[in-house]
């Protein structure tokens, strides 16, 4: 069989195992989480009017070319989203590709690369996203970057400019990956000119983030990126194990390479955002460290056997585990139609605004993005105080001063989320105070109205 | 001394091990620890439908987790034989006395000298920790220390094919067993780093063993955990055990306790050569019993075993210790004047392990046994099972939920499968004031946050109180008493109305 076709063959596997988590969901909730449910609200956004503030929290509006596409795109913004993500996920799978064949690596090892790639959790996890879209563009640019031709670097260029518009974090991590590639290539100039490229997006439109936003967010080392232990996006921990196994085989063979990705696993074994650029790099590894435990000379054939099982089956659990936790996971239709009940200004947990935001035409006082650092630290500061006080005039003050008519809480928040039991703080004075009226509860979600003390 | 003398004797006296304990057990109507019913239950489920308890409604959260199914499954194979208690009181007990033979075994072989086989086996049989952990507990963990033992000795046979074999077979069933097999994990790590310092080379395959090892255990860890592991995160390596209850179980654990546990002499003697074989002289195997034991250590360190757990095991390390510091003694001796002096200090050192290990060994047995619930409370769980309306809701401390459970067949608020409870914390704080609140108002709102219909107030409890009872109960227009004997059962009669 061509090795093309095992290829074609590999992308399509790869992009119906990405797909299916999401079809398998509530028609209405095709996503898991929030941030696709924020990235949705954002295209709707676009839709309506160009550069203008946000009409959900008055926060300035930034741009990202996948929700400028999106919306000039139309019609069914959730389908295509999904679409998008997909595609992107090929995209990058191309971009993979097309890094692998110029390097020593052999087809069998390639080949190996792209399948784990192919059934990789993080994948699962990036897909319905913006970032996931733009990581997925990252690596074609990688790929293109390192063919050389003046075509494929020109694509390239463009494809990194477009990634450094959707923000600083996404610019970085460009700069990373196709600057890296071309420093290891020693091509400094070149390094330089892509560099120049992916800043320059983030510095035309994300100046009012400065400081706003961590640049670099870190996990608690290895624990905080593995699915196993709840990590979105996450990588299995059977991968990430194999993985050290290829990086001890790959010191054997070249310390120039291990000393680079040696360099690239650590960093993405501690940052949140790093693990999804990672998804290649894992796949890479964890190729190398099978194709060991295939080739090598064991004492003990049968311990072989059991390893290679262990490992085969612990990729599959992780891919199952994670598509499970994605069908299950919020929001479901329960939560919809409470997000759906709102009216007003509405407190909530800050991702739970990003439902809010999609599935109401309510207001939020605070959601996921701050436009500044002084927003982020007043979030910070009247988030910290409202949800511990139990003090109803004090929680008065600062409700007036947030104009806040509605109080949403999911059963998450009660669960552990928020609070960690009914008597703390907004949480007893929802349930004891006078000030609050329920609104609506399903179980899910929760909706107080704020009534007259 | 002939190997099949050793043998011989070893097996007897792993006999009256099994036997003393079994007597101990059943010489009392209950069982001592309130786990010891969780096994219970388990038994009975896998005799009527042949699987554990996942899903149980008595469960406060519906979904039990399985720590030990292959123990539960080795309780109902005997329960098939003798009555379901007596098997669950029994079993440790046969356990113990495996363990007693392995010791030996494994004694013998690293010093090829009976004797000092025997007296390994018999610093175990007579450990304090072991009739702690084993005397009418149903406790797993004699099982769990068993099969690592004899992993250990598999681990010294290699690379014979049979070690192989039994090695690869006890990793699987170990896995599936208990989470505490991520100690052979760390145990081969110290193991490989003792070697590296001491420049040996260790066991055969080891890198391959290792690998293999290492990737089996992770995968059936997350396999079996994959829940909690979602719920918890790295926390999981606390149970989810609430944080009071934690302290009090590592509370009760100091050195002095811990060598008291362990015995005198098997501590001393065997610290002695753990100490000659780090620093003077080197043998491989014992490189192999020390890393399992620097091992438990540091888990024990962690707070992640339970500390009985990690003490039987440390003490069981050192028994084979003192195993072969008796080897050396005696061949010490052999090469002297004095060689007519090995008998007497054999002698001297029985009469040692009797004074400092058996007896205390016995105080402890008898504490442990003495832990077990009088027929008057049974009665009244029993009372309650016949009487109370099937969808009952009981308010018991934590720590007797299971045993509510298992003979009262009603719910309780909290039992001690606290893994995947997810307010675990906060339940185990609302039943101690559910019980202990001055305030009527509070206790209600409690007991109908958690629908509670009946409270239960244990004989133990209710020492606790100075009128008997819980000092809002007297209102008798929230609380009547339907049970007053040994025990006291209340019933919850009021609501308090929110807005």
């Amino acid at each position: 069989m061509s090795k093309y076709l095992l290829f074609v063959g590999m992308i399509l596997l790869s992009a119906v195992l990405w797909s299916v988590p999401s079809a398998m969901r509530q028609s209405d909730v095709p996503f898991p989480w929030y941030d696709s449910y924020d990235d949705a609200h954002m295209v709707k956004e676009w839709r309506g009017s160009l550069l203008d503030s946000d009409s959900r929290t008055g926060q300035p509006r930034l741009l990202n070319p996948a929700h400028v596409a999106l919306a000039w795109v139309g019609g069914d913004t959730l389908g295509y989203l999904r679409v998008a993500g997909v595609l992107s996920g090929v995209a990058g799978a191309v971009g993979l590709w097309l890094l692998l064949r110029r390097t020593s690596m052999t087809l069998r090892a390639s080949l190996l690369t792209m399948a784990i790639f192919g059934v990789s959790t993080v994948g699962l996890f990036a897909v319905p996203t913006s970032r996931g879209i733009m990581v997925g563009f990252t690596l074609l640019a990688a790929g293109l970057v390192v063919q050389g031709s003046l075509l494929s670097r020109v694509f390239a260029g463009i494809l990194v400019v477009i990634v450094g518009l959707s923000g600083p974090i996404e610019a970085l991590h460009a700069v990373l990956v196709v600057a890296g590639l071309l420093i290891w290539q020693r091509k400094f100039g070149l390094a330089l000119l892509y560099s120049v490229l992916c800043v320059f997006g983030a510095i035309v439109w994300w100046p009012l983030l400065a400081g706003a936003q961590s640049l670099f967010s870190f996990s608690i080392p290895v624990v905080g990126i593995l699915s196993e232990f709840g990590a979105r996006p996450g990588v299995g921990v059977m991968v990430w194990l194999i993985s050290m196994v290829g990086l001890a085989v790959l010191w054997q063979k070249s310390k120039r390479a291990a000393v680079l990705l040696t360099g690239a696993t650590v960093y993405a074994s501690v940052s949140v955002v790093g693990a999804i650029y990672a998804a290649p790099l894992w796949s890479a590894l964890s190729a190398f460290g099978i194709m060991m435990l295939f080739e090598r000379q064991w004492r003990y054939p049968t311990l072989q056997t059991l390893s290679l099982f262990a490992v085969a089956c612990g990729m599959v659990f992780s891919l199952i585990a994670v598509s499970f936790a994605i069908v299950n996971a919020p929001p479901t239709t329960a939560i919809a139609q409470g997000m759906r009940e709102v009216d007003g200004r509405v407190l909530t947990y800050p991702p739970v605004a990003d439902w809010v935001k999609w599935w109401s035409d309510a207001e939020v006082v605070y959601d996921t993005h701050a436009s500044s650092a002084k927003v982020l630290d007043e979030q910070a500061s009247d988030l910290g105080f409202l949800w511990y006080n139990r003090d109803a005039k004090n929680a008065t003050v600062v409700l007036d001063r947030l104009g806040v008519d509605d109080v949403v809480v999911t059963k998450a928040m009660r669960e552990g989320q928020v609070w960690g039991s009914d008597e703390e703080g907004l949480l007893f004075l929802l349930d004891k105070s006078e000030m609050f009226k329920k609104g609506f509860s399903n179980g899910e979600v929760e909706v107080y109205h704020r009534g007259l003390p | 001394m002939k190997k099949s003398t050793g043998y011989a004797i070893a097996i007897i006296m792993a006999l009256a091990v099994t036997i003393i304990q079994s007597m101990l057990a059943l010489g009392v109507p209950g069982m001592s620890t309130d786990e010891a019913y969780s096994h219970l239950r388990q038994v009975e489920s896998i005799r009527n439908t042949g699987f554990p308890l996942s899903h149980d409604d008595l469960s406060p959260v519906g979904k039990r987790f399985l720590v030990t199914p292959l123990y539960d499954y080795v309780l109902t194979i005997v329960s098939f034989i003798v009555p379901s208690l007596v098997a669950i009181k029994v079993v440790p007990a046969i356990f113990a006395g495996i363990l007693v033979v392995l010791v030996f075994g494994i004694t013998l072989r690293l010093t090829q000298e009976p004797v000092a086989g025997l007296f390994a086996a018999l610093a175990l049989a007579t450990m304090p920790a072991l009739m702690g952990s084993s005397v009418n507990t149903a406790s797993s963990t004699l099982m769990i220390l068993s099969m690592t033992t004899l992993l250990l000795w598999q681990l010294m046979a290699l690379p014979s094919p049979t070690s192989l074999g039994f090695y690869t077979l006890l990793i699987i069933l170990l896995s599936f067993t208990h989470p505490s097999v991520a100690l052979v994990l760390v145990g081969l790590l110290l193991y490989g780093m003792l070697l590296m310092i001491g420049e040996m080379r260790g066991i055969h395959g080891l890198d391959e063993i290792l690998l293999f090892s290492t990737l089996f255990i992770v995968w059936s860890l997350i396999v079996r955990f994959k829940d909690a592991l979602v719920m918890l995160g790295p926390m999981i390596v606390f149970q989810n055990i609430p944080s009071a209850m934690r302290d009090a179980y590592f509370s009760q654990l100091s050195v002095l306790n811990a060598v008291v546990l362990v015995g005198v002499l098997p501590f001393l003697f065997g610290s002695y050569i753990v100490y000659t074989y780090t620093f003077r002289e080197r043998w491989q195997d014992i490189y192999l019993l020390m890393g399992f034991a620097l091992g438990m250590g540091l888990l024990l360190a962690m707070g992640i075993v339970r500390p009985l757990l990690g003490v039987m095991f440390l003490g069981l390390v050192l028994s084979i210790m003192f195993g072969v510091w008796v080897k050396r003694i005696l061949d010490y001796v052999k090469d002297t004047r004095f060689v007519w002096l090995r008998v007497p200090l054999m002698l001297v050192l029985v009469a040692g392990l009797v004074v400092f290990s058996l007896l205390p060994a016995w105080r402890t047995a008898s504490v442990t046994v003495g832990m077990s619930p009088s027929q008057e409370e049974l009665d009244s769980l029993s009372w309650m099972d016949e009487n109370l309306p099937k969808d009952a809701v009981v308010l018991a401390r934590t720590d007797e939920g299971f045993r509510v459970e298992a003979l009262s067949h009603r719910r309780v608020v909290q039992d001690q499968d606290f893994i995947l409870q997810k307010d675990a914390e906060q339940r185990f704080m609302d039943i101690d004031a559910m019980y202990k609140s001055v305030s009527e108002v509070d206790a209600i709102t409690l007991l109908n946050k958690y629908g509670v219909t009946h409270i239960y107030v244990s004989p133990k409890m209710r020492q606790e109180f100075k009128t008997g009872k819980p000092a809002y109960s007297d209102d008798a227009k929230c609380f009547s008493v339907v049970y007053d004997d040994a025990a006291l059962v209340l019933r919850s009669l009021c609501r308090v109305e929110s807005r």
